[in-house]
């Protein structure tokens, strides 16, 4: 008996060495910039926080309900990141902060990626210096209403707003061409898919061209 | 969480038993040492290739053992370990926080030569980490153990000995998590631990 045991487990220890098979991931829509080039061609901008950086600091403003939006918009993405590619808190002080969250338009002129929900819109500021490719945080969210504060389903659309706009601050610069995309340009759903998953997962483990300045 | 404690513990009382019945007192041991595990999961993102890896955690083992034949005893040991991990990918390191691990093998061992002895088992694992994140969003999970090893005893008094005990075992891990993001097969996280501590016995050494 005992020498029967003994088989077994040594069995195990020796099968027991075998890895679990890693996700393709192929189901992902761009997220890069892409800008004209000096001397003709595209230039491919890609931008992902870097982990000395983390966890990010976020401020929101305390209108619209946005701090709670916020709140949970950093839950929301946090947990499409497998290995704390993205981490953020929330601060009370918006000086210093990485990403800050106001209710308002955005300053026209500015390189904006926009969205429009049903009963709220947003925007985020992407201040790229087109010479140096250097980014220079905070990155700025606007949101605001298209209807009365107390109009129905307002709530819900701040919430989408918020998590796809902080989608756009964490490197996703382009939309989704597909509705059940978070990051789809007029956004509908509430949580990222698979797709924004894996669009997300890639950002941040592709080599970046665009550069944070601190 | 009961399901697989209460797996455990028949296995346990199953072999413990026959034991109880010849002898009413067991020997008793601990060790403190070091356990090292191999990477909890390789991931591919992108071309780069990312290691979830554990780092080599302190280690509390206690455990207890009753002679059921004249070279064949059964055992139950208990073991708590403690440390970081991390996610390494192109050179760079992400501190993911804490892993606590608490392993119960219910074992069979006996005697090699006069002061060694193997001893091997099953049992169960449970990996819980300091926060449910990342691969552990939905949280720690339970898993069956495999495990061998040998204990090497030194007299020290009638009753007491040193005791340096050496284990390999294997348990497999997927959380939740990694299951949903699509994830296939099955991950084994094979370990290798060193220990060294006290034996007390209830038979003095010859």
């Amino acid at each position: 008996m005992t020498r029967r045991a003994l088989r077994w487990v040594l069995l195990a220890l020796v099968a027991g060495c075998g890895d679990a098979a890693a996700p393709l991931r192929a189901d992902h829509y761009e997220w890069r910039l892409f800008e004209p080039a000096t001397g003709g061609g595209i230039d491919t901008l890609s931008f992902a926080w870097p982990t000395a950086s983390q966890p990010l600091r976020i401020w929101a403003q305390d209108s619209l309900g946005l701090v709670a939006h916020t709140t949970a918009a950093i839950q929301t993405w946090q947990a499409q990141f497998l290995y704390g590619e993205f981490r953020g808190v929330m601060v009370s002080d918006s000086t210093g902060a990485d990403i800050i969250v106001v209710a308002g338009q955005a300053p026209a002129g500015g390189p904006v990626l926009p969205s429009m929900a049903r009963q709220c819109q947003g925007a985020t500021d992407v201040s790229v210096d087109p010479l140096t490719f250097i980014l220079s945080p905070p990155m700025h969210i606007y949101i605001e209403l298209r209807f009365a504060p107390d109009a129905p389903g307002v709530d819900a659309c701040l919430d989408l707003t918020t998590a796809h706009e902080l989608g756009h601050a964490l490197g996703i610069f382009q939309h989704s061409p597909d509705p059940d995309d978070l990051m789809y340009a007029d956004p509908i759903v509430s949580v990222p898919s698979a797709r924004d998953r894996n669009t997300a997962e890639r950002a941040y483990h592709t080599p970046t061209t665009i550069q944070l300045s601190r | 969480m009961m399901r697989p404690i209460s797996v455990a513990c028949a296995a346990i009382l199953s072999l413990g038993l026959p034991g109880i019945a010849q002898a009413q007192q067991p020997d008793l041991y601990f060790q403190l040492g070091a356990v090292w595990a191999a990477p909890l999961l390789h991931d591919n993102i992108a071309g780069q290739v990312i290691t979830t890896q554990q780092s080599i955690a302190p280690m509390v083992r206690i455990g207890a053992g009753l002679p059921v034949a004249p070279k064949l005893g059964v055992g139950l040991e208990a073991t708590f370990a403690w440390g970081g991990y991390s996610a390494d990918a192109g050179g760079a390191s992400t501190d993911l926080g804490n892993i606590t691990t608490l392993s119960f093998l219910a074992n069979l061992n006996g005697p090699i030569v006069q002061r060694l002895r193997w001893r091997a088992g099953i049992g169960m694992i449970g990996t819980i980490p300091s926060e449910d994140a990342g691969i552990f969003l939905q949280g720690g999970s339970w898993n069956v153990l495999f495990g061998a090893g040998l204990d090497y005893a030194v007299p020290l008094k009638s009753k007491l000995d040193i005791m340096i005990g050496a284990r390999a075992d294997t348990h497999t891990l997927t959380p939740g998590q990694t299951r949903l993001v699509g994830f296939g097969g099955t991950q084994w996280v094979p370990q290798v631990s060193l220990g060294v501590g006290l034996s007390l016995k209830k038979v003095a050494s010859p």
